[in-house]
């Protein structure tokens, strides 16, 4: 059963202990709840559609594998975004590498070629997303951020979690996490300056 | 308080660790200090204006595409099925590698015991020695047959004979170190 040091009793958790023993109506609960959540942290981590859906299929595999030694030490909630966090800096990661290999070994006009086939698969999904200059400025300033600040404002802001909680997502003390969520909202603010001035938000 | 430490009330402020006092503290000073009072403003209106960033929905295809991978990871009877008669392959493939390996330990373990010991050795170098004096010996042996053969031939010779009888072979002289004196 879940954890006793556990702060609340985590239903979530307590859900993912019945997919251990077989339950797959539990999963599919798991599933629906946390699958848009899971695919718009992703997406604000990589930066693009497709490649977040891929990626929060991987989490969503993995945590299906993981079941049967799964223990319910904390929140399901850290535990999974844990795992996409993680996810999501390696391919975050790993992009970087391509495109610096790709400035390093083309020449002249070949790398706008290799960048925009990385970053824009589905360039009608992003259409969809783009509501506002507002919210491209807003989502320029959050790309624009180191990885850990983005981490920490994107799941505090975003998807509500406690300062613990992402600490244990981040693998950090809850003051370095207070720190980065401070640093990157005064480099969003930065970035939204001149709004600030004209008085449009 | 200066404006360094107020700015860093404010950090604590967002994440709701100021004490009252403190608030107050702080209060007071944005009361006098435009530039922090603005400041503390865009913080705020920087954490509502994060709320513009756009949400995805995700693809139609994405939870279909979700379960099809899903069910591939479930084990099925079938697959329970296959897989022990693959594994016996397996098992067939390792015992005969063991096989292998046991036959090729215990010829090498074979060989080890015939080949000669250090102690073998020396004792070989020994007899080689004595093989090699057997050899000189018989070989002046032979010396001596063939110059009493080559003798006979001119044995109906007039004269030759008392030359032979007077003819002395190298092995019928005495050893240097013996002193052994041996005849025809």
């Amino acid at each position: 059963m879940v954890d006793e040091t556990m702060d609340p009793i985590d239903p979530d958790a307590e859900l993912m202990v019945a997919v251990q023993h077989g339950d797959s109506a539990a999963f599919e609960y798991l599933l629906d709840k946390y699958h848009r959540p899971i695919v718009n942290f992703i997406y604000k981590v990589v930066n693009n559609a497709a490649e977040a859906e891929e990626l929060a299929q991987e989490v969503f595999l993995r945590i299906y594998r993981a079941r049967e030694t799964y223990q319910p030490k904390a929140r399901f909630a850290a535990w999974i975004y844990k795992i996409a966090a993680n996810l999501s800096f390696k391919e975050a990661a790993r992009k970087r590498r391509l495109r610096f290999w790709n400035w390093n070994h083309h020449s002249g006009d070949e790398p706008r070629v290799a960048e925009e086939s990385i970053a824009d698969p589905m360039p009608d999904a992003e259409g969809r997303i783009i509501t506002s200059e507002l919210g491209r400025v807003v989502r320029r300033a959050i790309r624009s951020l180191p990885p850990n600040e983005r981490t920490a404002l994107v799941l505090r802001r975003y998807e509500d979690l406690s300062y613990k909680e992402i600490a244990e997502v981040m693998n950090c003390t809850e003051a370095a996490v207070k720190t980065y969520i401070h640093r990157g909202k005064l480099h969003v603010r930065d970035c939204l300056l001149p709004y600030f001035e004209k008085g449009r938000i | 308080m200066n404006c360094e430490r107020a700015r860093r009330m404010m950090a604590r402020k967002a994440s709701r660790d100021l004490a009252r006092h403190e608030e107050q503290v702080l209060a007071d000073h944005l009361s006098v200090c435009p530039g922090c009072a603005r400041l503390e403003n865009e913080l705020e209106r920087t954490w509502s204006a994060l709320g513009l960033y756009p949400t995805v929905e995700p693809s139609p295809k994405f939870l279909p595409g979700l379960r099809a991978k899903l069910q591939l990871e479930r084990p099925t009877p079938e697959v329970r099925w296959t897989w022990p008669f693959g594994r016996k392959w397996q098992w067939a493939a390792w015992a005969g590698c063991f096989l292998l390996a046991a036959l090729v330990l215990t010829r090498t373990e074979s060989m080890h015991r015939t080949a000669p010991t250090p102690v073998q050795t020396a004792k070989t170098a020994a007899d080689s020695d004595r093989a090699d004096e057997q050899f000189l010996q018989d070989l002046d042996d032979s010396l001596q047959h063939s110059a009493a053969d080559y003798l006979s031939t001119y044995d109906s010779w007039p004269g030759m004979k008392r030359e032979a009888a007077n003819f002395e072979s190298p092995a019928a002289r005495p050893p240097a170190t013996t002193g052994k004196k041996e005849s025809i």
